[in-house]
């Protein structure tokens, strides 16, 4: 895990500047897409050196910018912790099925 | 599934399409989704996997980079015959991998749900109080193509004692996997200190 992980997280940087760099509107296919976000990105101003009011702004833009990914999405905000999987897994359960469901009748989310 | 000299560990359940993929977040195990795999196998095929490198995956070619991953995860697809397109599911690191994934083979890609995934722009914590928006974290190294075959320089170099500590107890947050999970979790963190590898 960790020598792997070490590698992921160093090569992950050079596709984020250039995601950062170019709008990435419509850069998927119009594929069925849902966004889980988490209500409250629960950070503290004791946590960092910037104010936890601008680590939650970012956050926010961050999740909102993801919908444009598809023309075909939706966002839903769960109040969990980041883990939904662990946390919420009847709200991830849920939105895969109405992905898959979309996907069969070729409709909207 | 053999990929040609390392070993992934794919776990599939359910019957019925479109089949949803699940890419994990960063230190995440597929059995981390033991519950929501449980909850999707009902309605239709759900895969998780341990990317290259943990728990029950052999390491695989390095760098590892969002390509690298998702030419594994291509492969290892097509192999046990699941040709898709698929239901992209990406956790947190998980979710640009996806990104990724859809954008490089994009007949494979049916569907997606990024569960509260990473984004460009969001800031991270990288110790001692400092933060660092994840766009701005390029290293300006190149991405190189991706690599099928495995060569010794991608051999695992951690020592058991460069393990940092928090890989050594199991986080509370996955105390409500069943026990056996939680046991394999703590299993798995500790993996690279007992390397296997298969060539």
């Amino acid at each position: 895990l960790y020598d792997a992980q070490n590698s992921e997280t160093e090569r992950s940087g050079e596709y984020f500047a250039k995601w950062l760099a170019a709008p990435r509107k419509g850069t998927l296919p119009a594929i069925p897409l849902i966004v889980l976000s988490r209500a409250d990105g629960g950070y503290s101003d004791a946590d960092s050196d910037i104010p936890a009011a601008q680590m939650e702004k970012a956050r926010k833009e961050g999740q909102a910018k993801l919908l444009l990914l598809s023309s075909n999405s939706r966002q839903v905000i769960i109040r969990s912790g980041h883990n939904m999987s662990l946390e919420a897994p009847d709200h991830v359960a849920k939105a895969i099925r109405e992905v898959v469901e979309a996907v069969r009748r070729h409709g909207k989310v | 599934v053999d990929l040609g000299g390392h070993r992934l560990h794919v776990n599939c359940a359910g019957k019925g399409s479109p089949t949803a993929v699940v890419e994990n977040g960063l230190g995440d195990f597929s059995l981390d989704w033991t519950l929501v795999q449980a909850r999707v196998s009902g309605f239709t095929r759900i895969c998780t996997y341990d990317r290259a490198g943990y728990a029950w995956s052999d390491a695989g070619p390095k760098p590892r980079t969002f390509a690298q991953l998702n030419l594994e995860l291509r492969d290892a697809l097509s192999k046990l015959g699941k040709r898709g397109p698929f239901v992209l599911v990406g956790h947190s690191y998980g979710g640009p991998v996806m990104r990724n994934f859809a954008v490089i083979y994009p007949r494979k890609a049916a569907g997606m749900v990024l569960v509260d995934a990473a984004h460009e722009g969001l800031r991270v914590g990288i110790g001692d109080k400092k933060t660092i928006r994840l766009g701005d974290g390029a290293k300006g190294t190149s991405i190189p193509a991706p690599r099928e075959e495995l060569s010794a320089s991608d051999k695992p170099m951690v020592r058991a004692e460069d393990l940092p500590q928090e890989l050594k107890t199991l986080d509370a947050i996955y105390k409500v996997l069943p026990p056996d999970e939680q046991e394999m979790h703590l299993w798995a963190q500790l993996l690279p200190a007992v390397v296997r590898c298969a060539k």
